[in-house]
């Protein structure tokens, strides 16, 4: 539970909807397109260290974030934020607002959580806050854009197109973040702009697709077995008998 | 990288002319807790820049999790955490807790604690040993072992297992203690208090032991806040935060302990800290043993006893629409748990630091996603920073006083 007064901070910071469940201190950003300002102003309030960011993969381009923060001065409490980024609807399978599992998790909630899409490569969305915001706002080239996933024919790919907007770095908010970034863009295929370290973090070199995405295809394992026996299976060669070299001329065994 | 220890690189740099060279540590090596490849780089002996690659063991545990029950995922998790999976399992279950609204028991809250206390002092003896190792000193390792077994039989009496023990589920504990695990627990109180006193009387102030480790490896406490270090590592550069104190759970409001913590942020004082944490974990596993209901025997089934869970018994559902939980033999298997809609993040202070789950329950009996913070992967990352400007003889001090777990980075 924050004190009144970090909860009026938190609502200072990014309103009512931030600290919708004052009693668990959590909150929802709501205005995705000021969530670097939203995250500078916690971070400036004491909200200096962060302990978890995390996300979740709806379908689509759609996810949902989820941020943790503590504020040391205050005996290090905690609040949790999420916010949904949900892709523009010429570019994704959904639109903004649209639930790609109706009824499930990434169905759009009470209060006012249809995020807005983030600046997309086409300048489509509304100018914001976020470093690839505020370049197109500003006529400056374009947003970085990332193609996620990869062509058919790849082990564990799905066919995506390319052209999709990157999320907003917070790694020059709090250090931590870069490192959780790392991680979400190697397991969710979220790219971040302004973070210039999304390089493999647990996953080889060769290994293709996030495997956290609800597309991703678990593959069955490879038959080594079959493989290394020419094609047999293992099953079958249990069954055939064993084979027995023919014993040689003068070497003993049955005339 | 900070202006620290880049004139901590510059002031000790070799005025001489010495090679640039490239050592590769691992992902192989005796002094290496787990598969981890570390590529360091060096001024002569000196380090200049240490590169961390992980992955050798990633299990896709996240992936996992979502096509499984919670208290599968709980079992899961614990192997994330082996040297003190007892925090996977309570962090499973408190956020089923939270999530459903389930009420758990004063005294299943009381013997949760004390088995997470036995495991954080399990988990701190085998760190105790390993760090002697790195230092130079072969004995503690096996005086460690020592203790750690009786830790470990207490805990096996609890759960029947010694280290995946899977015995807090929500609601409560599988389990009531056997009778005499108080008195137990008692007797090893007083062996660790006695073997305490004899470890750092042979070695903490032992002058090999503070050479290797005293002003090596310092982390600025700004650099630990804005990096996620947490935990002992936190508190041994001087910021005394530990959730159980700050953010109580389970009882840890209703008892007596000090917060240990350091000064100077060097190997030393994460040294310092775990040993202090320890006789913390026994006074506080004294103020358990008053408060554990000796009445229990093992024939009393699951201690969840709450409206919504009571009598789960032979052939009865948890929730209307679930699964049953009677298996053939009269035994109750662990329930199907049927969790509302919700999110949360639940932390438990762990050996290592906050041990943190984010979970996206979507009311099935499967989690959505779930999430598990590590504090170790933090801190590996803190190597680079840490290493920088000391001698290549150091690096396994420093990675040693920063007791990494590699399944929580590799999960």
């Amino acid at each position: 539970m924050l004190t009144d007064a970090l909860q009026q901070l938190v609502r200072e910071a990014g309103g009512d909807a931030l600290l919708l469940d004052a009693r668990n201190s959590r909150g929802i950003v709501t205005d995705t397109t000021r969530l670097a300002d939203i995250c500078r102003r916690l971070a400036n309030g004491g909200f200096s260290r962060l302990v978890d960011y995390c996300g979740k993969h709806e379908g689509g381009d759609d996810y949902t974030l989820y941020l943790t923060l503590r504020h040391p001065a205050e005996h290090h409490a905690a609040l949790t934020l999420k916010w949904k980024y949900t892709a523009p609807a010429d570019h994704g399978t959904v639109g903004a607002g649209q639930s790609p599992r109706p009824g499930g998790p990434g169905e759009p909630e009470a209060g006012g959580d249809t995020a807005p899409p983030l600046q997309t490569k086409n300048g489509d969305g509304p100018a914001g806050n976020s470093p690839g915001n505020s370049a197109a706002a500003n006529g400056e080239p374009p947003a970085p854009t990332y193609n996620v996933n990869g062509g058919a024919g790849q082990p564990g790919g799905t066919p995506r197109r390319a052209g999709f907007a990157a999320h907003p770095s917070l790694a020059r908010v709090w250090r931590a973040a870069g490192l959780c970034e790392r991680e979400m863009f190697e397991l969710l295929g979220i790219p971040f702009a302004g973070n210039d370290d999304l390089a493999p973090l647990f996953l080889e070199d060769s290994f293709f697709g996030h495997p956290l995405r609800t597309d991703y295809e678990l593959h069955p394992a490879p038959d080594y077995a079959a493989e290394l026996l020419g094609g047999r299976r293992s099953a079958a060669l249990l069954d055939a008998p064993i084979p027995t070299e023919p014993a040689r001329p003068g070497e003993g065994g049955t005339p | 990288m900070t202006l620290r220890s880049d004139r901590r690189l510059a002031a000790r740099r070799d005025p001489l002319l010495t090679e640039k060279v490239i050592f590769a540590v691992g992902p192989q090596h005796p002094s290496l807790p787990a598969p981890v490849r570390l590529l360091v780089q060096g001024d002569g002996e000196l380090m200049e820049r240490v590169s961390v690659e992980c992955g050798f063991m990633h299990r896709g545990v996240e992936r996992l999790c979502q096509g499984r029950s919670y208290s599968g995922c709980a079992a899961l998790l614990s192997r994330c955490e082996w040297l003190a999976g007892m925090n996977a399992d309570y962090l499973v279950s408190a956020a089923v807790e939270q999530l459903a609204g389930i009420d758990v028991p004063d005294h299943a809250q009381w013997l949760r604690m004390a088995a997470l206390e036995l495991s954080r002092i399990s988990s701190h003896l085998f760190w105790w040993g390993e760090f002697g190792h790195e230092v130079g000193a072969i004995t503690p390792i096996f005086w460690a072992m020592r203790e750690r077994e009786l830790a470990l039989d207490l805990l096996e009496a609890l759960s029947g297992n010694r280290w995946h023990h899977g015995w807090i589920v929500p609601g409560g504990v599988r389990s009531a203690p056997p009778a005499g695990w108080g008195a137990q627990l008692g007797d090893f109180i007083s062996v660790m208090h006695r073997a305490l006193e004899q470890y750092e009387e042979f070695y903490s102030d032992n002058a090999i032991w503070v050479n290797r480790s005293e002003l090596i490896g310092v982390l600025e406490p700004d650099y630990a806040l804005s990096h996620g270090a947490s935990g002992p590592v936190l508190r041994g550069s001087g910021i005394a935060h530990d959730l159980r104190r700050d953010a109580p759970y389970l009882k840890y409001a209703d008892v007596d302990f000090d917060v240990p913590a350091g000064e100077l942020g060097d190997s030393l004082d994460r040294y310092r800290v775990r040993v202090a944490e320890i006789r913390e974990s026994l006074r506080i596993l004294e103020q358990c043993i008053e408060h554990i209901n000796p009445s229990f025997s093992s024939g009393d089934g699951p201690v969840a006893v709450n409206s919504e869970y009571e009598s789960v018994g032979a052939g009865q559902s948890l929730r209307p629409g679930g699964e049953t939980g009677q298996e053939e033999g009269g035994d109750i298997a662990p329930p199907l748990l049927v969790v509302p809609r919700g999110e949360t993040y639940v932390a438990v202070e762990g050996p290592r630091g906050e041990l943190g789950l984010t979970v996206v329950a979507d009311g099935t009996d499967r989690p959505a996603r779930m999430h598990l913070r590590g504090p170790s992967l933090f801190h590996l990352h803190l190597l680079d920073e840490l290493c920088r400007g000391y001698l290549l003889a150091d690096l396994f001090v420093i990675l040693g006083s920063l007791d990494i777990m590699l399944g929580e980075v590799d999960r």
